[in-house]
């Protein structure tokens, strides 16, 4: 900065240098050449000659110094120009970069100003200092924005997840009649899950779940299929005995899920996407086929730069087709290899790469060694629900025990439920039907009268 | 109380001449031993969910006057005793609420019969299982769990639990292997005698 | 509720372990009902058949297979049904198990009796 100033000092003082050299020099030859003329000339008009000499002189003496003088003033204007061109240049090209870059990191526009040199120029100065205010205010609309959205993403998926351990629990202790419904439920909260993870996944938070320990390929296959809408046509070709990596598993999945979610979209839902899945020297790798339309060159490569090495750029998202972009980002953070190429089936195959340094040989049978107790009941015990009758039962209490009365408590109960001969009503209802069994007792009714909601389907294996 | 520790052995395989599975059900309220009873008497470890109940009940389980009990069982445990070369009878355990209930469609058929446990400090937690029972003439016993002195006589408790006379009503320790034992003996005994009746009515 | 789980949990979900289905075509199985493996697993059979297989060498209730399994008594019976039509399993079925609330034969009580007094 301090190295700018000396310049412009003397750039902007006017430029007499020359100026002062040439004209003495011109009075000195002009004056010369009068002086001999005039001796050479005749007497008689020597008085006139001299004067008109002279004169000339003078004349030609100013213009000497004039044209001397704006040549030199003309060249330093066009040195100053270069100058200033140069200014802009060093503007745009360093400073200005550098300034984005800064707030873009996060800085505010006062620290990233007082951090990159300080033009002297003061219209520079304002157009730094305003252009600092808008990014940095656009930064932080921009920051806000994916905050809020991963926030909110990363409360859904935490939702979904409980909501999917729940109705696991449910399964467990609901019979057939609710099952079916019960899975529905299930396959809609993973999807609704997996919409979540994609969001955190562009907005940068973390993902959904940790798995803890290696998770088998086949439970990786499974995990990824369960997620997507059409997953009954998915069908899955895999002897693999390898596990992934815990802390990479879902990212695997999740990135499976995306990849066998576009190859459904885009086959005809007549036709089943095949996915095959081999052992390599290099870790593992797995190909997604479907037998749809056949990309275009133009698409294949958009869709091989969105799952390139480059980063995100969230100008290219499109509102609805998120999943190219999400599998970029995973495959990014987990160092997966994703190709796409015309496939044997007609349509288009993807082949992802996990590297071996996700991959983990697990003994033969993972799952075998740990059996666990039955995980029925999982429920939670809101109250022993015959805790109510014995508190309208308290006349009959003999000897401190209270009196059951015959058949009441059933009747009481379970005003749904379908024994072969329905109890007398004999009691008024002594409990109200917002239990949880009464309200159950209900649902399965209504269930069972519907018979069987979900078509026996193919089995996925 | 950790009957699941990760020492047990791997599951034990029944005599490969085991033909024919038979089942019997004992129903109770909660903490009231259905799950110490089938321990006591099972030649396997019973599988149920006592241990993560006591983790994630703690609070949550209604134990008024109960203080003893800290783990809760909520749905059917279930142990195995190999009788004889061909035949294997399996224990349940089955909480007795109505919110449980569908858990014992399957269970009811082909039931021997049932064992309603209960422990005369919450008698009217047996309540619904007992009309239950006797709605869908399922034979069942009555044992009351006793873990100390009996409070009542065991004609009071009949009487409150408004019994017919021919259902049995003894007393046991569901700890002891024995006392389990002989809650199952008396329970095929009450079989037996209801069934060579209906035999010499036909 | 959902907290002691997650360490344990697979990624499965149910209906990708029974392809979609919720119920067993085949209504007979008892939870009793006990099973013997008429086969070795094969290469590429989805886990639970494995491992039904390869429990079953010795004859098991369904309640066991479930417990060990850790699914629900119906989701069992569907991956017991596939076994089942294609001929890798056979079932024993409990001698009652259709009639409701019947009493047991006399001479099946007398072999219990006997069983649970040597106990």
């Amino acid at each position: 900065m301090s190295a700018h100033t000396p310049i412009r000092r003397l750039a902007e003082r006017p430029p007499m240098g020359q100026v002062l050299l040439v004209l003495p020099a011109a009075v000195i030859i002009t004056g010369g050449v009068c002086l001999w003329v005039v001796a050479e000339t005749p007497a008689a008009g020597q008085t006139l000659v001299a004067w008109c000499l002279g004169a000339a002189a003078v004349l030609l003496c100013v213009t000497v110094s004039f044209a001397v003088y704006g040549a030199q003033r003309t060249r330093h204007l066009r040195d100053r120009l270069a100058e200033m061109d140069a200014d802009v240049a060093r503007l745009a090209d360093d400073t200005l970069p550098v300034l984005v870059q800064r707030l873009r990191d996060g800085a505010s526009a006062d620290t990233a100003l007082a951090g990159i040199p300080k033009p002297a120029d003061r219209n520079q100065q304002r157009i730094l200092w305003t252009l600092a205010q808008e990014v940095g205010k656009g930064e932080r609309m921009r920051a806000a924005a994916m905050s809020a959205c991963a926030n909110a993403a990363g409360r859904v998926q935490a939702l979904a997840t409980s909501m999917l351990a729940d109705l696991r629990a449910m399964e467990d202790r609901h019979s057939e009649e609710v099952l079916g419904d019960l899975l529905k439920l299930d396959h809609s909260t993973a999807q609704a899950g997996r919409l979540a993870d994609s969001i955190a996944v562009l907005t940068g938070a973390r993902s959904g779940r940790r798995w803890t320990k290696p998770i088998v390929m086949e439970s990786i296959l499974r995990g990824a299929v369960g997620r997507i809408s059409a997953y009954q046509r998915v069908r899955v070709h895999s002897a693999s005995t390898v596990a992934v990596a815990g802390y990479a598993a879902e990212g695997v999945m999740h990135a499976l899920a995306e990849l066998m979610d576009n190859a459904t979209s885009f086959s005809p839902p007549s036709e089943e996407v095949h996915v095959y899945v081999e052992d390599v020297s290099a870790g593992v790798v797995i190909t997604v086929e479907d037998c749809g339309l056949v990309m275009s060159a133009a698409a294949l490569s958009r869709a091989q730069k969105a799952v390139s090495a480059e980063p995100l750029d969230l100008t290219t998202l499109s509102g609805t087709r998120l999943g190219l972009a999400v599998v970029g980002c995973l495959a990014r953070k987990h160092g997966l290899t994703v190709s796409f190429r015309p496939s044997s089936r007609g349509g288009t195959g993807v082949v992802v790469m996990i590297p071996q340094q996700l991959v983990t040989q697990v003994a033969r049978s993972p799952r075998m060694d740990a059996p666990r107790a039955a995980r029925v009941p999982a429920a939670r015990p809101a109250r022993p629900v015959a805790a109510a009758p014995a508190e309208t039962s308290t006349d009959d209490d003999l000897y401190g025990l209270p009196k059951r009365r015959r058949g009441q408590t059933l009747a009481a109960a379970s005003p749904a439920s379908p024994p072969p001969s329905p109890p007398p009503p004999t009691a008024k209802t002594e409990r109200p039907h917002s239990d949880p069994g009464a309200r159950f007792s209900a649902f399965r009714q209504a269930s069972r009268g519907g018979g069987p909601t979900t078509p026996p389907a193919d089995d996925t294996r | 109380m950790d009957f699941r520790s990760s020492e047990q052995p791997a599951r034990t395989p029944l005599r490969s001449t085991t033909t024919t599975g038979l089942k019997i059900v004992v129903v109770g309220g909660f903490g009231v031993g259905k799950t110490t009873m089938v321990r006591s008497v099972s030649e396997i470890r019973p599988l149920s969910t006592e241990e993560t109940m006591t983790r994630a009940g703690v609070g949550v389980d209604d134990a008024s006057g109960v203080e003893t009990k800290t783990t809760t069982t909520v749905a059917f445990d279930f142990g195995r005793i190999s009788l004889n070369e061909q035949m294997v009878l399996y224990l349940f355990g089955a909480p007795g609420q109505e919110r449980f209930w569908f858990l014992w469609d399957r269970l009811f058929s082909g039931t021997l019969g049932a064992v309603v446990l209960v422990d005369t400090r919450r008698l009217a937690d047996s309540w619904y299982a007992i009309d239950r029972l006797e709605h869908h003439g399922m034979p069942f016993i009555v044992a009351r769990n006793n873990f100390g002195e009996p409070a009542h006589p065991l004609e009071r408790v009949r009487d409150a639990l408004s019994l017919s006379g021919d259902v049995p009503l003894i007393d046991c320790d569901a700890r002891r292997r024995e006392s389990s034992k002989a809650v199952l003996i008396a329970l095929v005994n009450h079989l037996s005698t209801l069934s060579s009746a209906r035999e010499s009515i036909s | 509720m959902t907290s002691w789980r997650v360490d344990s949990e697979n990624p499965d979900r149910l209906y990708t372990v029974t392809g979609g289905r919720s119920r067993a075509d085949e209504n007979s199985l008892d939870v009793v009902s006990l099973i013997v493996s008429e086969c070795e697993p094969t290469p590429g059979m989805q886990s639970e058949h494995v491992r039904i297989l390869r429990m079953c060498h010795r004859p098991t209730a369904v309640v066991e297979i479930s417990a060990e399994l850790g699914l629900p008594v119906s989701v069992v019976r569907i991956l017991l049904c596939d076994l089942l039509d294609t001929g890798r399993i056979t079932a024993r079925h409990p001698p009652s198990a259709p009639a409701k609330a019947q009493l047991p034969d006399l001479e099946i009580l007398k072999q219990v009796l006997v069983g649970l007094q040597k106990l």
